[in-house]
């Protein structure tokens, strides 16, 4: 009875005329396909971007697991489809489906985006597009459509998509979701209408239904009013809260794809959260506050995944895996673990100390990549602007001591159009990387080493995004971005030293989403119509067609991108609480204007931040933090 | 310590590639737990070969690889074992351990045959005499086919490498059983004899599914199962 696309047919006709069919198969080790008869509730889960990319993300798994672990659910899966199929799709009018069960997406009873990143917003309306599903959710109403959510990072500024949408789920979901789909089955058991389900649905926790509201606008651009229509919604829409990871969901039996992937590699999450309060960062606002995983059951977890895998490699992921209290030990034990399994391990980023260092030389005794470091900037005024508590000495202690370990190529992260940046801070950073490959060849000669010593500087161009220190301050405009990037440029004069930016174009536009608000709606729909899509990848992005785009609709991307806010302005995302206070990210404004350092609350105790008292959490550490960080 | 399978790739899988079905074995072979031998230096690959780059898109129900591991395993264990960790579509038939030196698969290699199921614009009209054009096809001293290498295409010489072809029409497909010549020495695919034989014949064709059913070496010049030689 539900419509399904005919899986030969598909294979025989359309598969083997696009680029790496394998990422319309489906069928991957440890996928699950469950009788829709069977379940309650039908949910088609989205990522708005490519297979490969979609099914690196770890987020995706934990929510797998989470709700096919319901039995009276199913969860399945779909992708964007890469432009060539979604070419042959439109032609032969087959409709987007999910990849357990070929289900068209319009038969189920939610169809959720994961919302990663600004740059898939069009991809989101392409993939709408395929699935016959109208954008926008009042051209839905009275029609037999799946219920459109949306969660993830991107969900705490959901403005800019909150037409398209019936409902966002704000901050960990791996609670919430389970709640909202049992209200949900019996909201549908009693009979009850899908708007008493929504006016329901209100009452938990993170649960954001953008029809309930009412935004308006002053002419310059500034939110007037943001008010609730009915009385279920509240006025404040707290974030979501997973308290204890240790006992949280987790997939023990990932699915395995075929394909090589972007990280194709075991994810063993070992904690969430990080407090070292860099000014410019907003996951680490977002996922406060920190809370580690043990030993004993990351180990166990590691054991799990080795057998229901195979993968080759273990990554400790997180947002500061060197700040896990028992690292060490763990390191020490997988290792054992490893022993003559052909498994490695490694470490996704790592901090400017020695004990990071320590860290990487004890993993790279099997595999020597590359090491990465972020000092985020050029000097000692910019890093402590933006609270990177990061001094040069320790950047040229650790570079020497990877030099020494036989690394050659090290890559500097930075960014640039950092709030109150001078020339000179952008001079520091080819500075710093002239010095670096200066240390480079003199350990080398010492070592009698004859392999060439290479640097990589990377820059991206800052976003200021919200629920951070500096949301109150617009981007750098354009051109200015530009100019920053050719001065870097012009100033790298040594073969050895490479210089990397990312389009300054892309980081206009994603500022201009990031801090946008629902006017935004029908541009993106006017820049889906004009054939923007990928916008995330260089390829296709195409910054002449979002001109355009902003123009019919009569805005402008620089007035979103550059807007600065004052105090007492209402922040287009001010209705969401992620329990860190807006005046304790104001004081770290102030703070940021007075070059003064906030220390990490995991050393120096609590800097009232307000997580932990208004939401009843608390840090969760296993171990002792070490007294030097 | 060598072994050699024979294993069969189904359905979807086909469009598994030959670099990914790399990664699927050794993967099944991790979570088997078999202690497979591992390429010296920085970056140790599992030691796994097989008999050919079997094109995207094609299944197969003879396929051959030979893996090396550190310690000696009772065969009918691995196969029981690798069939269990293996995903859907794909089985190990036969296993067996390997003596001494021999050359590799892909040079052993020596003919596949295949089975191709090419659909039809309309049924086609003149089934009766089928097997009278297949031969008089089979007949002609050249067949030249376009092949696409990389973004070059080129003419190749295919007749000799027809070792034998036969065709049965069926409503609106057409089945062809095929044996051709295969690995280093000149290989020839099928796609391109099936697309001469619908040429030659003026009969248009939409699609085709085309699946591997056997594959040779030789063996005292003989030819012979490639699991066995």
């Amino acid at each position: 009875m539900s419509k399904r696309i005919n899986k030969d047919w598909l294979e025989e006709t359309i598969l083997p005329l696009v680029e790496k069919p394998i990422r319309y198969t489906g069928g991957e080790l440890n996928s699950i396909v469950k009788d829709h008869e069977k379940c309650s509730v039908r949910f088609a889960y989205g990522f708005p971007d490519v297979y490969e990319v979609g099914m690196s993300h770890l987020g995706t798994q934990i929510l797998y697991k989470v709700v096919n672990g319901a039995p009276d659910y199913c969860m399945e899966r779909v992708f964007c489809p890469w432009v060539d199929m979604q070419e042959k799709m439109k032609e032969a009018d087959i409709p987007l489906y999910t990849l357990e069960s070929f289900t068209e997406l319009s038969e189920f009873d939610f169809l959720g985006f994961t919302l990663q990143y600004e740059m898939s917003y069009t991809n989101i309306l392409s993939m709408l597009d395929l699935a016959h599903i109208p954008f926008y959710r009042e051209d839905r109403m009275g029609g037999d459509y799946p219920l459109v959510i949306g969660g993830g990072p991107c969900a705490f500024n959901p403005e800019p998509i909150a037409d398209f949408f019936d409902l966002f789920l704000i901050g960990d979901a791996e609670e919430t979701i389970l709640e909202l789909f049992a209200l949900y089955a019996k909201s549908m058991e009693d009979g009850k209408d899908r708007v008493s389900f929504l006016k329901e649905a209100c009452a938990l926790p993170g649960i954001y239904v953008p029809g309930f509201y009412a935004a308006s606008y002053s002419p310059k651009g500034a939110v007037e009013e943001f008010t609730p229509l009915i009385p279920e919604a509240p006025a404040k829409v707290e974030k979501s809260l997973l308290k204890d990871l240790e006992t949280a969901t987790f997939p023990d039996k990932p699915i395995v794809p075929y394909m090589d992937i972007i990280h194709d590699r075991i994810m063993l999450e070992v904690l969430r959260g990080c407090t070292h309060g860099c000014r410019f960062c907003q996951a680490g606002v977002l996922y406060r506050p920190v809370r580690e995983r043990s030993q004993e059951l990351l180990l166990k977890q590691a054991k799990d995944l080795m057998k229901s895998t195979g993968h080759e490699d273990i990554s400790l992921t997180s947002l500061s895996t060197a700040d896990h209290t028992q690292l060490s030990q763990l390191v020490d034990e997988l290792q054992q673990t490893c022993l003559g399994t052909g498994v490695g391990l490694s470490l996704p980023s790592l901090r400017v100390d020695t004990f990071s260092m320590g860290m990487a030389k004890k993993i790279a005794s099997v595999r020597k990549t590359g090491l990465t470091f972020a000092p985020e900037a050029g000097t000692q005024r910019m890093r402590d602007i933006i609270n990177k508590g990061v001094r040069e000495e320790d950047l040229m202690t650790v570079t020497e001591d990877a030099f020494r370990a036989g690394w050659e190529r090290l890559k500097l992260y930075f960014m640039i159009g950092l709030p109150m940046e001078q020339d000179e801070d952008l001079e520091g950073i080819v500075h710093l990387g002239n010095k670096v490959i200066y240390l480079g060849k003199r350990v080398a000669a010492e070592i009698g080493s004859k392999r060439r010593i290479s640097v990589t500087l990377s820059a991206s161009g800052f976003v200021p995004k919200p629920f951070t220190p500096f949301q109150w301050i617009g981007q750098d405009p354009l051109e200015e971005l530009q100019r920053k990037q050719w001065l870097i440029k012009d100033k790298v004069r040594t073969k050895n030293l490479v210089f990397n930016y990312h389009n300054a174009k892309v980081s206009h536009i994603e500022a201009a989403f990031a801090r946008g608000d629902r006017r935004l709606s029908k541009v993106i729909v006017a820049a889906h119509e004009k054939g923007c899509r990928y916008d995330g990848w260089d390829e296709f992005f195409n910054y002449e067609l979002w001109q355009e785009a902003f123009k019919e609709c009569g805005l402008s991307s620089a007035d979103f991108a550059q807007r600065e806010f004052a105090e007492e302005d209402i922040l287009p995302w001010d209705f969401i609480d992620t329990g860190v206070r807006k005046s304790y990210l104001y004081e770290e404004f102030m703070n940021a204007k007075d070059q003064a350092l906030t220390p990490d609350c995991r050393d120096d105790g609590c800097t009232t931040c307000g997580i932990c008292m208004d939401m009843d959490c608390e840090m969760m550490l296993q171990g002792e933090v070490p007294n030097e960080i | 310590m060598k072994y050699r399978m024979e294993f069969a790739k189904r359905d979807s899988v086909a469009f598994v590639s030959h670099l990914e079905l790399m990664k699927v074995f050794s993967q099944a072979i991790r979570r088997a737990g078999l202690p497979i031998a591992c390429t010296e230096g920085f970056n140790p690959r599992p030691k796994i070969n097989f008999s050919s780059a079997i094109a995207t898109g094609m299944t197969s129900l003879a396929e051959c690889a030979e893996m090396e591991l550190t310690l000696e395993v009772d065969a009918d264990q691995i196969m029981e074992r690798i069939n269990e960790t293996l995903p859907s579509g794909f089985s190990v038939g036969a296993i067996r351990q390997m003596e001494g030196k021999h050359k590799s698969l892909m040079a052993l290699l020596s003919h596949s045959d295949y089975q191709v199921r090419v659909r039809l614009a309309e049924t086609y009209g003149k089934a009766a005499d089928l097997d009278e054009a297949v031969n008089s096809f089979l007949a002609q001293d050249s067949i030249v086919v376009l092949a696409k290498r990389k973004n070059k295409v080129k003419e190749k010489e295919i007749r000799e490498g027809i070792l034998s072809l036969e065709a049965r029409a069926e409503g609106d497909f057409l089945y062809l059983t095929m044996q051709l010549v295969a690995g280093s020495n000149g290989n020839v695919r099928p796609e391109h004899v099936a697309q001469a034989l619908m040429d030659y014949l003026s009969t248009p064709s939409l699609t085709m599914r085309i699946e591997k059913t056997m594959t040779y070496g030789l063996k005292d010049d003989e030819k012979t199962r490639l699991f066995l030689v």
